[in-house]
This record gives structure tokens, C-alpha cells and sequence, in this order.
């Protein structure tokens, strides 16, 4: 299968926070078991460069329509521990992604809205067509819904998008603005309840419910958290969007890295241990008491 | 810190309301109550958090066993994780969770609220309903409150004392279960396939 990683963070190279774990851990699993796994992300200017292996243009004059005109962008192309990456770099003098941070600027709905629409157009141009596109958090979440109302009448009509909510506290908000610049238009459309419309406030558009409404299956990072952010307030507000497409909706475990968290290999203890010899962990133990931090008082 | 005969409980992530900080700061006051040890590794966001847990390093600073270790530290956190006995999870919201998973590969028996993907990947010894007593993996309480904590942290201390061999027999029964992303990447490519055009 080849499938297609649209992300704002992937580890170590960007990493704020759980995010960035779960698209490479995942990503290299998926290529473990034989399929085909790209990743496009934002090329930050503050990205860990060191990390990336290889890195060149790829995608030289990508055009993104954007409001009445385009934004030309270059996409890059590296591999960051193995796994291959597209980081879209747009050259405009709204410097989305020059900001020295990843988030937390007063135009963040602006700035990944506009990831989301060059990812699709970077698929379309280069002529990649995944079995697949999953996407994640509030910052992709528009991904599906320019994908269905949109890319699949101009050639990507066999793609499909997996959703994953890894944090339902932020949902990413715009009003019609958003419409204009990605070119959905039409607020009379996605101002409904049934569609992008926030559930509490009439007057904004939730790219986290969009991304549920639109995509093909979502999921969150674990069962009971799909089950509680469905029935209780930790849906914060999306628990009925959630109920609605329950029949698309599940929560799949996040895993952790057995090669960085591994008693029988880590080397930052001072003696391996496994289930065999439990007593190796209690060496540990003085080793802690003692390691220079905790030594000292 | 000293190296002591005593169970030794850590707590390892961000220190704030979300990990429910004040829970955290509680587990450290029952520990040292019922002669246990307590590392704590953890960075406050909030500034006055932050001015919280300097002041009660300062206070505990000549206890031998307590240690507060405020900030990022990677390599101490492997350290921690593989030299514990027990490390607590309390957290408030938690949709997945990796620490107590983590500790579950290190043999450090998880103490966690019941709450998110904690559910999912933490059973009582003492009380689970859905696996049997070969399965369970650790201690598991629900309510915010002191009690509550205090019920789980006493009877984890109470097998680490009286029981031993029980004690490493649950630490095993952790250490046994498979949370790489083998089983994850599996159940991703099924809604793949469920999803794609075929």
C-alpha cells in the first residue's frame, strides 16, 4: 500500500510535542510491514536540520493557488532517520513558516490552512497518488474536506484520508477568510451545522470537525480516550460530531519505540536487564541514588 | 539521595493540571509518610507551578530520600525509568499516555488513574475485572482525591514489603506485555485497507 503522511510535526527533526513521536514511529512500522510511507511537512526554519539526511529540492516552482492569486513554493526532499520527507517551503511575505516556532502565532489557522492546501496541490503536480493520505490534529484538518470538495474533481478521485486526533483541546478555528484564501469559498455551504459550522459558535468554522465530517475513518490515541471524548466533556464540544459518524470512529493505541525504550539495550543505564534476571534491575536502583543529579543531596 | 532499603516511586513527565499536579505533589508527601522514596523529573509550563515545586525542593532538600530534579533531562529519565519500583501517572486527561508504558518495559509498576488510554494499557492487580490475575499489570484508582491515591500507592508499597516475590512476579507480568508499534501499525493498515479503492 503507499501511503502519504500529511503532518505538522514528525520526530526528531520537528518535535513539540506527542505528535511528532506518533507519525515517525508509525511511519516506520507501516514501511517494516512493506508499504510505502511519504511524509509532507512544513519546512520550518527552526526545524533540528541536523537530523535530516540528504536534503534537496525536489519540486522546484509549485504554484498554490491562494485568495485571487498563487504562492510559489519549492518542496524539498529528505530523509530523517530513514523515513522520506517533503517539506514545503512557500516564498511569500507572510513568511508562514519563518517564524522561528512551530506554533503559537496569532495566524496559525492562516498558516496550516495553507499547508493543508499545498500538501494537496504537491500531490496533484507531482502526480502522486497514494492509496492513502492520513492526516492529524486541527492542523490537517482540512486536508479531507479540500480533498472531497475540491482535488477529487481535478484528479485525485481514488484517495482516501484516515484522520487522527491526538488532542481534542485544540480544534483550530476561522471564520470566512479561511474560504476565501483556500478557494472553498461558498459560506453559505460550510457555515452548516452539518459541515464545517463550530457547534457552539455560529459564527466560526472548526477545522478539527471538518476533518472528522470529511474523512473516510478517524481515529484518536486509545479506546477508553474514544470513548470519553464521545460521552464526556473531553470531546470538548465534538463529543456529537463524534456520536454522528460513530460508525467511522475508533480509537487505535499509540506504541512507543522498543529501540530507544529498551532495558535490554538502553545505553544510558548502567546495567541491561530483562525479565530473566530482575535482580539486574535492582542495580539500577543504587545507580539512581546515586547518579551525580540525585547524589548530591 | 540514599541508596536504601526502601520502595522507590517516581513520577517522570510535565508537571501541570492536565498531569494532575496536584496529585503529584500529594504521592510525594504519602511516600516519604510511609517510608517509601520518591524522584520526581518534570518541568512546569505555568510560572507560579514552577515557583510551587522550587520552594518544596528547597524544603525537602536535606531529606535522604526525596529527590525533585525540575527541567528536561533525557538521559536521567531512562536512568529513573529502569531504576524505580513504582512510578505514578495521575494524570487528570490523558488520551493515550507513554510513561506508564514505558515503565511497564522497565519492570517499574505503573500506579495510574484510570482515565484515557491509562484504561487501556494499565490492570489493577488487585481489582480488574477484564483479565485475570496473570494478566493484571499494575494499580489503577479513579477519583482525584487524596484517598484515592493514597489507596493504590499503599497497596503497591504493601506487596513491594510483605510479598516480594508477588511483587516481582507483577513486574514481570508488565514487562511481558507488547506496547511497540507492532500491534498499532497492524490495526492502521487494517482502516487502510477497510478505506482504500480496491
Amino acid at each position: 500500500m503507499y501511503i502519504v503522511q500529511i503532518a505538522s510535526e514528525c520526530a526528531p527533526v520537528i518535535k513539540a510535542g506527542g505528535l511528532g513521536d506518533v507519525v515517525y514511529g508509525l511511519s516506520r512500522e507501516l514501511e517494516t510491514r512493506g508499504n510505502t510511507v511519504e511524509i509532507i511537512l512544513p519546512k520550518y526554519d527552526c526545524m533540528r536540520y541536523d537530523h535530516i539526511w540528504g536534503l534537496h529540492e525536489a519540486y522546484r516552482d509549485l504554484f498554490v493557488p491562494w485568495y485571487q492569486s498563487t504562492i510559489h513554493c519549492t518542496v524539498f526532499c529528505g530523509w530523517v532517520h530513514g523515513r522520506q520527507c517533503f517539506f514545503i517551503e512557500p516564498h511569500s511575505d507572510d513568511f508562514y513558516f519563518d517564524r522561528g516556532c512551530y506554533y503559537g502565532c496569532g495566524d496559525d489557522n492562516i498558516r496550516f490552512a495553507f499547508f493543508s492546501k499545498a500538501a494537496l496541490e504537491f500531490l496533484l503536480k507531482s502526480g502522486k497518488r497514494p492509496d492513502v493520505i492520513h492526516c492529524h490534529d486541527w492542523q490537517t484538518g482540512l486536508v479531507p474536506v479540500l480533498l472531497f470538495e475540491m482535488y477529487q474533481y481535478i484528479g485525485m478521485e481514488n484517495q482516501r484520508v484516515c484522520y487522527t486526533i491526538h488532542n481534542f483541546k485544540h480544534q483550530g478555528f476561522g471564520g470566512e477568510n479561511v474560504l476565501a484564501l483556500t478557494g472553498l469559498n461558498r459560506p453559505e455551504y460550510y457555515f452548516n451545522l452539518d459541515r464545517l459550522q463550530d457547534n457552539f459558535n455560529p459564527f466560526s468554522l472548526n477545522f478539527m470537525k471538518g476533518g472528522i465530517v470529511y474523512s473516510n475513518f478517524v481515529t484518536t490515541v486509545s479506546p477508553h480516550h474514544a470513548w470519553e471524548a464521545r460521552h464526556t466533556d473531553v470531546g470538548y464540544g465534538l463529543g456529537h460530531t463524534l456520536h454522528v459518524y460513530q460508525e467511522k470512529f475508533r480509537g487505535v493505541l499509540n506504541g512507543i519505540d522498543y529501540d530507544v525504550w529498551n532495558p535490554e539495550v538502553d545505553r544510558y543505564i548502567p546495567v541491561k536487564f530483562n525479565q530473566e534476571n530482575l535482580e539486574d534491575k535492582a542495580q539500577n536502583k543504587k545507580s539512581t541514588a546515586r547518579s551525580p543529579p540525585l547524589a548530591g543531596c | 539521595m540514599q541508596d536504601a532499603d526502601k520502595p522507590l516511586i517516581c513520577f517522570i513527565g510535565r508537571l501541570d493540571e492536565q498531569k494532575g499536579v496536584h496529585l503529584v505533589h500529594h504521592a510525594i508527601y504519602h511516600a516519604l509518610k510511609q517510608d517509601a522514596q520518591f524522584v520526581l523529573l518534570g518541568s512546569a509550563t505555568e510560572t507560579g507551578i514552577n515557583a510551587h515545586f522550587q520552594h518544596e525542593k528547597q524544603f525537602l532538600n536535606d531529606n535522604p530520600d526525596v529527590h525533585l530534579e525540575l527541567g528536561f533531562n533525557e538521559e536521567l529519565s531512562h536512568l529513573i525509568y529502569a531504576g524505580a519500583d513504582m512510578i505514578i501517572v495521575p494524570s487528570n486527561y490523558e488520551p493515550c499516555g507513554l510513561t506508564q508504558m514505558i515503565g511497564l518495559k522497565y519492570g517499574t509498576v505503573p500506579i495510574v488513574r484510570g482515565v484515557g488510554g491509562l484504561v487501556n494499557t494499565v490492570f489493577d492487580r488487585d481489582y480488574d475485572e477484564t483479565h485475570l490475575p496473570e494478566q493484571r499489570n499494575g494499580y489503577v484508582f479513579y477519583q482525584t482525591d487524596d484517598h484515592a491515591l493514597e489507596f493504590a500507592i499503599d497497596r503497591a508499597i504493601g506487596l513491594w514489603r510483605n510479598a516480594p516475590e508477588e511483587f516481582d512476579q507483577l513486574v514481570v507480568q508488565g514487562m511481558n506485555y507488547d506496547y511497540s508499534w507492532n500491534y498499532p501499525g497492524k490495526d492502521y493498515l487494517e482502516i487502510y485497507d477497510l478505506i482504500r479503492v480496491k
